[in-house]
């Protein structure tokens, strides 16, 4: 009977448990200029999110809040229900900033060491990481100074997930990663939401997101402009359309946009959800082949910015 | 923390181990000449007494002559030369400790671990501690070398080093704690850096012209500098000028908590 209690107990505390990362009405002005506006965002456990904006939107100004380097204007902001301003939500954090600054004079491995005694933490990833991240150990034992950016780069990964936090939180952590690393990192972060913790990772690099994420969260300027899922974003999203034609078109299709003629292939983009349009296309007798494919989530994330501009 | 301290200690232990070959040398420098070619007979023949510009430059108010060799001894832990090698130290770690830290972006790296900010800092006070003792001793060994090995010093110029030593340390203290304070405030180490010299040299400036001009003697209350007589300590060690300079360097520190907790690190 007190097995059966004790069983129910913990689920309940499973399904009471906090969400990883809460924002409620997050703001932080510097000066008369906006960093982040009244931001609500909840991530929820076991997924990692993208935080995608342009340059200057505020993605590193919400991380830098989340990890108490930057004190809102308004708002709050919760890490697995615990304060940001509270140094225990830091214990549930690994942090890795856009232009990590490493005691050059120290090894990569004293480097780690130093981050994983302050997280007051065992290293206990810290293995993982290097292999996933195809990290050489040998160069653990090399001056920081006398690393590439790129290795600095690696180490600033190993540094945010060595001690297994819950949330993971990476400022453009893809810059300047090799293609043989960027694989081994979309791996790490898999590898980490599989295991039931979350990771929060802003980029500008759309395929980055697409490839390596669940949710997206967009912002501009400093508001949040939609939250979504990454499959619903490209079930949204814009459809290439590549007709091939037996002979010369007359004219081309209507609702076809952006088109362009090479030969008898003409291609152009088409709103998803737009059946009319492809049944409109098929029933024409010069078509010979059809091709439709979503568009890359960059054309989505450009096409919403601008309908977000002209709003 | 002890990790902290390492990490410290290896950034700028070529600092840390120039400072104080240059401060000891300098001290051995200053006593060997004496030493061997009687700076301060040449200078009391020259001069007969001291002007009042070089006494001010030593900054004595005890009225203990400086052309005496265990005043000349006492003056290297006034010359300009000694102050600006032996405050560097306490400047820089001081002005990288927060300030630097910020800009360089390692704040991004330590201040976002479950540790407190205070406890941080006070890792990096600890370390600015061992060093300024460490060049300050260096100082001091220098001048205990070169008095055992002179005639005109011998025991007598061993203790009047140890003394200056003891009593300089408080006012280094001060300009260490002032960099902090100021570090904890500017948002990038430069302006810390140039904030600090600009305030130690309008207090150093300040004790000048109060020993010079009796008009202006009241400033030496409101200067760090007016609570150090290098030449005393030929006398003795002024506890009451130490203890002020010590209490002002803690309130300093408690300043630099305060802007600490409170500033963006980022």
């Amino acid at each position: 009977m007190e097995t059966a209690w004790n069983r129910l107990d913990s689920i309940t505390a499973v399904a009471h448990e906090p969400d990883p990362i809460v924002c409620r009405g997050l703001t932080r002005h510097y000066g008369s200029t906006i960093g982040i506006d009244d931001l609500d965002l909840v991530v929820r456990r076991g997924t990692v999110t993208g935080f995608l904006g342009p340059n200057g939107a505020g993605k590193t100004t919400v991380l830098r809040l989340l990890v108490g380097l930057l004190r809102p204007t308004r708002g709050e902001a919760w890490i697995s229900g615990i304060p940001v301003a509270d140094p225990e939500a830091r214990r549930r954090i690994g942090f890795m900033p856009a232009d990590p600054a490493f005691v050059g004079e120290l090894t990569g491995a004293a480097n780690l060491d130093l981050l994983a005694d302050l997280s007051g933490a065992e290293p206990a990833e810290r293995s993982w990481a290097i292999e996933l991240l195809d990290f050489d150990p040998r160069d653990l034992g090399r001056p920081v100074k006398e690393y590439s950016s790129g290795m600095v780069q690696k180490l600033a990964l190993i540094q945010a997930v060595q001690h297994r936090p819950d949330v993971v939180l990476l400022d453009e952590p893809a810059n300047r990663l090799d293609p043989l690393a960027h694989h081994g990192f979309e791996n790490l972060v898999r590898s980490i939401a599989a295991d039931g913790r979350t990771v929060l990772l802003s980029s500008h690099v759309l395929s980055e997101v697409e490839s390596t994420c669940d949710e997206v969260a967009m912002v501009r300027s400093g508001r949040l402009l939609m939250v979504s899922s990454v499959r619903e974003l490209s079930a949204a999203a814009l459809r290439r359309v590549t007709i091939v034609y037996r002979d010369r078109p007359a004219e081309l299709p209507g609702g076809l946009r952006d088109p362009s003629v090479d030969g008898l292939v003409v291609t152009g983009r088409v709103e998803a959800h737009q059946p009319a349009v492809l049944r409109e296309i098929l029933r024409d007798p010069a078509v010979d082949d059809l091709l439709v494919e979503a568009a890359p989530l960059e054309e989505t994330f450009v096409h919403l910015y601008r309908e977000e501009r002209g709003a | 923390m002890k990790r902290l301290l390492w990490a410290d200690v290896a950034a700028r232990r070529r600092m840390i181990a120039g400072l104080a070959v240059g401060t000891a040398v300098f001290v051995i420098a200053l006593a060997s000449i004496e030493a061997i070619g009687g700076l301060s007979d040449v200078g009391r023949q020259a001069f007969g007494e001291a002007p009042p510009a070089l006494s001010a430059l030593a900054g004595s108010r005890s009225g203990f002559d400086v052309f005496t060799p265990l005043g000349l001894l006492a003056f290297a832990f006034n010359h300009p030369f000694f102050l600006a090698l032996s405050l560097a130290i306490g400047v820089a770690i001081g002005t990288a400790a927060i300030a630097g830290d910020v800009e360089s972006g390692r704040a991004q790296l330590w201040y976002t671990r479950p540790v407190p900010r205070h406890l941080i800092l006070r890792g990096r006070l600890v370390f600015w501690l061992l060093a300024q003792i460490c060049v300050v001793l260096a100082g001091v060994a220098g001048g205990v070398l070169a008095s055992l090995l002179s005639d005109s010093l011998g025991t007598e110029g061993a203790g009047v080093a140890i003394r200056a030593g003891v009593q300089f340390l408080p006012l280094a203290l001060f300009i260490g704690a002032l960099s902090f304070a100021v570090s904890a405030f500017a948002p990038t180490r430069a302006r810390a850096l140039g904030r600090t010299l600009g305030i130690a040299f309008l207090a150093y400036l300040a004790n000048f012209v109060s020993l010079l001009w009796s008009t202006a003697e009241p400033l030496r209350w409101i200067t760090p500098f007016g609570y150090y007589d290098p030449l005393g300590v030929v006398q003795g060690i002024r506890w009451g000028d130490a203890i002020v300079l010590s209490i002002a360097a803690g309130a300093l520190v408690i300043i630099a908590h305060a802007g600490l907790a409170r500033r963006d690190l980022a």
